[in-house]
């Protein structure tokens, strides 16, 4: 918790807060995507939200990762109340409580592997960075890319640039890695191992949440919030067969 | 974002698409280019005609005979209005009279063939007093100049330009041999150094003569057509103009009420009239290279809208990581004012070798100014603004998601 945002004004605030979270969008008639949402989640969690396709939880992961704003409800996140900012403190979030990590990767072609994980750090508008180089060969190396420092995105195969994924959302030392099918685009081996690299990550400490359409990936994290038809229809705490807690 | 990383980006974006940049950059050095370019051959006109003006002599009033004409009415004296109003009494009535001159010339102008030997040629013949070497800033190369005593005899003497020694005499030595203008034989006894190409015409392409031998011999009348007066400085000007027409008035016995039958040309106002006038020039060839610079910039803002949607995808992840929209804005923006400056600089380099290659090669004159240069870079450089405002505008107000979705 390094970010520069004020503490939970509240002392049993969760690291995220959304009470009757809304969310309509205009199609021709009215379309309420999310019809209400409550959910807690805790400093340390390593959650999953689960749904099919048109569930909302691409409409929950928009507003949770700061990129939208709801028509309704409440949303605390790290003791901000995010629906009441404007939109440069929005970004300020983005920055410095979040880590995003996408399907699809989202790398800059043109940039090295070490160039695309610095990049947060030069939005970083409220702390100074004096050796950006640094922090960002240290989150590629927590990701196990230490050697991979100056190859560029096509130079490197999928797990490796979603590992560069994974070191550009630590960088700024969020309270929550936000993963959006962070396994969507690799194959099955490198799934299971960019998984255990966010098993580790959370046992190091950081809050991870992944949304995700597959149950056995929901399967890998400890606690699983179903959504379906922009409900929460399921809060389910997994077991895990013969593994210590 | 610091200035440094805004920098860096927009270096790594211009490299990445080298050649559609530097295309686009070619509007903005071509305008850049002529403007500088243009702006130094306006000045250059304008030094070469303002040093015509000057090398006439200085500080210099010019009386012409002929009447002025208002609204194509002729109002001098008698019917005619081409008939010469100054006569040789003026000259000796001025040089009495006149207190701030330092000098003083009638021009009685008189055309003639001058023949020597089996050569011939037109030239034109200039009856002058002997002050007209100092009214007309003129040297002796060769030879003297006529003697008071010649002209109150009026000599048969001739002091020759250096075209008329090259035309007539074909580079022979001159000094001494006998020629006629029209019928009457003159001894040429003096040359002039070469003054060059003047202010109407080449002022080499002229002989003199005692006025008073021109008059008697050549011309046959009173009548001068010109008289030229040298102030004794650049203050006394304007009141020499005022007591010259006062006193000429008095001579020529104007009533009150009668315009001028004479008009006075002060050589201050010919030089800001002329510099008026190029002034002008140099504004219109200014302009239209300005106008080249603008097409420029529109190239700029169009390689800029292309470039914010092909990086529609940048921009979401960019804003996903914590961009706001004035580091958005602003990264496009640098990348289109560095275009703009790059372009500015190199338009500098050709501006400056165009005038370079003008002025060595091809013979026109042209004058650099440090001002225009500095204008029309930071000009290339607001047109950067100007220009990538719109785009970076819009690539900040992008919606992350649809961006982030964008393929």
């Amino acid at each position: 918790m390094s970010h520069a945002f004020k503490q939970a004004d509240i002392a049993d605030m969760p690291l995220l807060r959304v009470r009757g979270l809304t969310k309509m969008y205009h199609l021709g008639e009215d379309f309420w995507a999310l019809r209400g949402v409550d959910i807690d989640i805790h400093e340390g969690e390593l959650v999953s939200i689960i749904g099919q396709s048109g569930s909302g939880k691409s409409t929950l992961l928009n507003i949770l990762g700061c990129l939208d704003r709801p028509t309704g409800g409440d949303y605390w996140l790290a003791g901000n109340h995010i629906n009441k900012m404007n939109s440069d403190d929005l970004a300020a979030v983005r920055n410095q409580v979040l880590g995003f990590i996408f399907q699809s990767f989202h790398l800059l072609p043109r940039l090295t592997a070490l160039e695309n994980v610095m990049l947060p750090l030069g939005y970083d508008h409220l702390r100074k960075h004096p050796n950006m180089r640094d922090a960002a060969i240290q989150a590629l190396e927590r990701t196990g890319l230490g050697g991979k420092l100056n190859n560029r995105p096509t130079q490197m195969s999928g797990g490796q640039q979603q590992r560069v994924a994974i070191a550009r959302a630590l960088v700024n030392k969020p309270s929550l890695l936000m993963a959006d099918e962070p396994t969507g685009n690799l194959d099955s081996n490198t799934a299971r191992d960019i998984l255990n690299l966010f098993k580790e990550l959370n046992r190091q400490g950081t809050t991870v949440m992944i949304i995700t359409h597959d149950p056995n990936i929901a399967a890998n994290t400890n606690r699983k919030i179903e959504i379906r038809d922009g409900l929460v229809i399921g809060d389910t705490k997994v077991e895990h067969a013969g593994v210590a807690a | 974002m610091t200035y440094w990383l805004l920098l860096r980006t927009a270096i790594q974006s211009i490299r990445l698409n080298w050649l559609r940049t530097l295309l686009t950059l070619l509007g903005i050095v071509i305008g850049v280019g002529s403007v500088i370019a243009m702006t130094a051959v306006g000045q250059g006109a304008q030094d070469s005609v303002v040093a015509r003006i000057s090398a006439m002599g200085s500080n210099l009033l010019i009386v012409n005979s002929n009447s002025t004409r208002t609204g194509g009415v002729s109002s001098g004296r008698g019917s005619s209005g081409s008939r010469s109003t100054l006569l040789i009494t003026d000259v000796d009535y001025l040089r009495k009279t006149l207190t701030s001159a330092s000098a003083l010339t009638p021009i009685v102008n008189a055309t003639g063939q001058l023949i020597w030997g089996a050569s011939n040629y037109a030239s034109s013949v200039n009856g002058v007093s002997v002050d007209y070497l100092d009214v007309r800033n003129r040297q002796i190369d060769t030879g003297v100049m006529f003697t008071e005593a010649e002209q109150q005899n009026r000599a048969t003497v001739a002091v020759i330009g250096q075209t008329v020694v090259t035309e007539l005499f074909l580079g022979e030595d001159p000094i001494g041999q006998q020629i006629r203008i029209g019928r009457i034989p003159f001894t040429v006894i003096g040359t002039l150094k070469a003054s060059g190409s003047g202010f109407g015409g080449d002022n080499d392409d002229l002989v003199l003569v005692p006025y008073t031998t021109a008059q008697a011999r050549l011309s046959g009348s009173q009548y001068v057509n010109q008289i030229w007066i040298k102030a004794v400085d650049k203050e006394s000007m304007t009141p020499l103009e005022e007591e010259l027409i006062q006193q000429l008035r008095t001579a020529h016995r104007l009533a009150d009420s009668a315009e001028d039958d004479f008009t006075v040309r002060n050589q201050a106002d010919m030089i800001s009239l002329v510099s008026e006038s190029t002034d002008t020039f140099t504004l219109l060839l200014g302009a239209i290279a300005g106008i080249s610079l603008l097409v420029g910039g529109i190239g700029i803002m169009n390689m800029m809208l292309v470039a914010v949607t092909e990086r529609t995808k940048e921009i979401g992840l960019r804003i996903a990581v914590g961009a706001r929209g004035s580091d958005i804005l602003l990264q496009f923006l640098a990348e289109s004012v560095l275009i703009c400056l790059m372009g500015g600089l190199l338009g500098l380099l050709f501006g400056v070798g165009g005038a370079y290659v003008l002025q060595h090669f091809f013979g026109v004159n042209t004058s650099l100014s440090t001002n225009t240069m500095i204008i029309s870079v930071g000009f290339a450089a607001f047109v950067g603004v100007a220009f990538g405002l719109y785009p970076a505008y819009r690539a900040s107000k992008l919606d992350p998601i649809e961006a982030l979705r964008y393929s």
